[in-house]
């Protein structure tokens, strides 16, 4: 019998449709869609961080559903927490800090972190009060997190943590931070990695600006000898690469990634489908619109199956590369269906009603290949895992 | 024919049937070599009997839901075995609508169900008609006997009627009548295309053929969704088969000292269609289980996806496999020439891109 891989219910419940549409028409209220246009619209450089969207859903719960109701959440599942995120993605409500403080660093605290980081952390992430971030990636490693090389060395009753992480996110507008770091070194890379959560508001942490083509800037992180303490490990020591494996998975459901592509697409849809429309746009739109509809379903897939308790590595690195490869091509539709209006920014007086939503798109789109584990890596996962090549 | 009710029963396991051992023989079933007019061998005729036999045993053909045989479609596809299955499944569904009240449609879907009657659906006049607005067909209104032909049909010559499926005026928004005709009879000829599948494909004339009682049905347009999602769902079997044949050969193929599977280049490639076969595949089984679903665009765009997929990973496993991928012997070409045939069977990437633009701009939700 040839492998088959089974595939779980994939159907929305009534409560769950229920609980959509109720997300949905607050994302598409007066005050949400105002303070939308105002983010859109804002000056260059003046990125967005703690919005007041995140504290409005926080006091519904609905920023961390899947959460436990004493930490924040609503205690429903994961499917009301992926809609919330595809809502939020559709509305073009930034996502960002929302993935990195809730979908990261709140799971990684949920799954592994003790009551103490759970109680002080899990409510004011929750609420939409306070931002946790990611500190990964270093100026010599991306993809291969096996070679991180920020240590933190033994001192006393904890450990002394130094390193630089690039690449990073919202880390100025952060609390804490979880950070993966060497606490051991030996033969075998993957061991000896602990993961730590990092107060960025101590001495020793210097952030610095790293522009980017996107509307939201890169940092280093300089971390110079910061204090750690058994409460501030997440796991247990030496077990950071199993954990970060394991819950990357949560980072890679696709929901986001789908969503964003999407609202790009239907943006030109009405430029594509009208009477008159260019018989080649339109079929193109066609093949776009069925593969971001075939992505839609393998993303929700993984959801359900995060659901089951069955996460697979592999179907999460096939909706992320899947989905993410739509991206060029609907970024090259997109301008083709606008033409030179679709590269004018928000910041040009003549940009389209969307807030040169296009032009922005065009400088995101590239991210998404890369964030979460490029493209590249996900074949590597796929090829080696479900197709036993390599 | 015995008319029974058939119980509530589990949804069928055809896990037994489509296994490694049996699989390298019901691919091959009924090849023949090209230009042949020969009809296949004794030995295929039976072992043929017996897979079906075996469907109807192990309960196959006792449903049409979509959840079920959308699932066995895909296990068919990557055994490439080839049969009136779908077609079948079609003309059960087309024969049992509520608009009939007759007893027709309970005794066919106990003689399906038993394995007793297989049926070809014959919708085209032309290899370009437009499914969705099948060609004309004669019915002489005193005798209710036809005449025409059709082409491209599926199994013809095995099958114990076609369901012809036509026009009875010239306007083509007509709804469309669905005419049984048994086939053994001296009005029917058949004739074997000679296609690049060199499977069973059929042209067939119909000259004052007697037929089974007919009648207009509203169910042509359902009906052919429900068929495309099956047939996409087979070409998506039929993808991942040749995914895993060609995975199988790059692991054992030595190449520069180190088995081909460990080059990143053909690895990624097989990874890419792997990928892209998941996406299809939960795309159609999220449409089977999820009534609100616009059938009828999931299923232009699940075939266009599947079809593309389908042909594509025919030729990598083709190119993987070397010049031994071009031979007899070797079933890499098998499933090129056959995904050639299927992946446009139900509708070309044209026709499935220019039905799916009208159900989205007559107001096709996009999420």
């Amino acid at each position: 019998m040839p492998k088959t891989r089974s595939l779980p219910d994939l159907t929305e419940t009534p409560e769950q449709r229920a609980f959509r549409a109720e997300v949905r028409a607050f994302l598409h209220s007066e005050p949400v869609t105002e303070s939308v246009r105002r983010i859109r619209s804002a000056p260059p450089g003046d990125e967005p961080g703690l919005i007041e969207i995140y504290r409005w859903l926080g006091e519904r719960g609905w920023l961390a559903p899947s959460w436990p109701q004493r930490y924040g959440g609503l205690s429903r599942g994961m499917a009301e927490a992926a809609i919330v995120t595809e809502e939020i993605c559709l509305a073009g409500v930034p996502d960002d800090a929302h993935v990195l403080s809730i979908d990261i660093v709140g799971m990684f605290l949920l799954g592994v972190g003790t009551e103490e980081q759970r109680a002080r952390w899990l409510p004011p992430l929750a609420r939409g009060e306070k931002i946790a971030a990611v500190l990964f990636t270093e100026p010599e490693c991306g993809s291969d997190l096996s070679r991180l090389t920020t240590r933190a060395d033994p001192d006393g009753d904890g450990w002394r943590l130094s390193g630089t992480k690039v690449f990073n996110q919202k880390t100025q507008f952060a609390e804490i931070a979880l950070c993966a770091a060497r606490t051991s070194t030996g033969p075998v890379p993957f061991d000896g990695i602990t993961l730590f959560l990092v107060p960025l508001h101590s001495p020793g942490v210097v952030i610095r600006p790293v522009e980017n083509i996107t509307n939201d800037r890169f940092n280093e992180v300089v971390i110079d000898g910061v204090r750690l303490t058994e409460a501030d490990v997440v796991g247990e020591v030496g077990d950071g690469w199993r954990l970060l494996n394991e819950m990357l998975v949560f980072e890679r459901t696709g929901i986001d990634f789908h969503a964003k592509i999407r609202r790009w697409l239907d943006a030109v849809a009405p430029e594509a489908l009208k009477k008159d429309a260019d018989p080649d746009l339109a079929a193109r739109f066609v093949d776009l619109d069925a593969k971001l509809r075939a992505g839609r379903a393998l993303a929700w897939r993984v959801i359900a199956e995060i659901d089951q308790g069955t996460p697979d590595p592999a179907t999460a690195a096939m909706v992320k590369w899947y989905v993410t490869e739509q991206a060029r091509d609907v970024i090259r539709f997109c301008l083709e269906a606008r033409g030179l209006p679709g590269v004018l920014s928000a910041w040009d007086p003549e940009a389209a009603a969307d807030l040169g939503l296009i032009e922005a798109a065009c400088r995101h789109a590239p991210t998404l290949r890369l964030g979460s584990g490029t493209s590249e890596v996900m074949l590597y996962i796929i090829a080696s895992t479900a197709l036993e090549l390599l | 024919m015995t008319v029974t009710t058939p119980a509530p029963m589990a949804p069928a396991d055809l896990s037994a049937l489509f296994d490694n051992d049996l699989i390298p023989v019901i691919r091959r079933l009924g090849e023949r070599g090209r230009g042949s007019t020969d009809p296949i061998s004794e030995a295929d005729i039976a072992t043929r009997e017996a897979v079906w036999q075996s469907l109807a045993a192990l309960g196959a053909l006792r449903s049409t839901a979509l959840r079920e045989t959308i699932a066995h479609a895909e296990l068919m596809g990557r055994a490439t075995y080839q049969s009136p299955y779908l077609d079948t499944l079609t003309a059960a569904e087309l024969f049992s609508t509520p608009d009939r009240p007759d007893d027709l449609s309970t005794e066919l879907s106990a003689a399906i169900a038993a394995g007793d009657i297989t049926i070809a659906i014959a919708a085209r006049a032309e290899g370009t008609d437009d499914l969705r607005h099948p060609a004309p067909i004669e019915i002489e209104p005193e005798t209710g006997r036809i005449t025409g032909v059709r082409r491209f049909v599926a199994f013809a010559a095995d099958v114990d009627f076609v369901c012809v499926v036509g026009r009875t005026s010239t306007n083509p928004d007509a709804e469309p009548t669905a005419a049984l005709v048994p086939v053994d009879q001296p009005a029917v000829t058949i004739r074997r295309h000679d296609d690049i599948g060199r499977g069973e494909l059929y042209q067939i004339t119909f000259n004052h053929a007697e037929v089974l009682p007919v009648g207009p049905t509203s169910a042509w347009a359902s009906a052919l969704a429900r068929a495309r999602l099956r047939h996409a769902s087979y070409l998506v079997g039929l993808t991942l088969g040749a995914i895993d044949l060609t995975a199988e050969y790059a692991r054992s193929r030595m190449v520069f000292g180190q088995p081909l599977a460990q080059f990143q280049a053909p690895a990624f490639r097989l990874a890419q269609l792997a990928s892209r076969a998941e996406a299809v595949r939960t795309m159609l089984r999220q449409a089977a289980a999820d009534a609100d679903t616009n059938i009828a665009l999931t299923a232009c765009q699940a075939l266009l996806l599947a079809g593309d997929l389908a042909l594509e990973a025919g030729a990598e496993a083709v190119q993987l496999h070397g010049s031994f991928g071009l031979t007899m012997p070797c079933d890499a070409q098998r499933f090129y020439r056959r995904a050639v045939v299927d992946a446009i069977l139900l509708g070309t990437g044209r026709d499935l891109r220019n039905q799916a633009l009208e159900l989205l701009t007559n107001g096709g939700a996009s999420s």
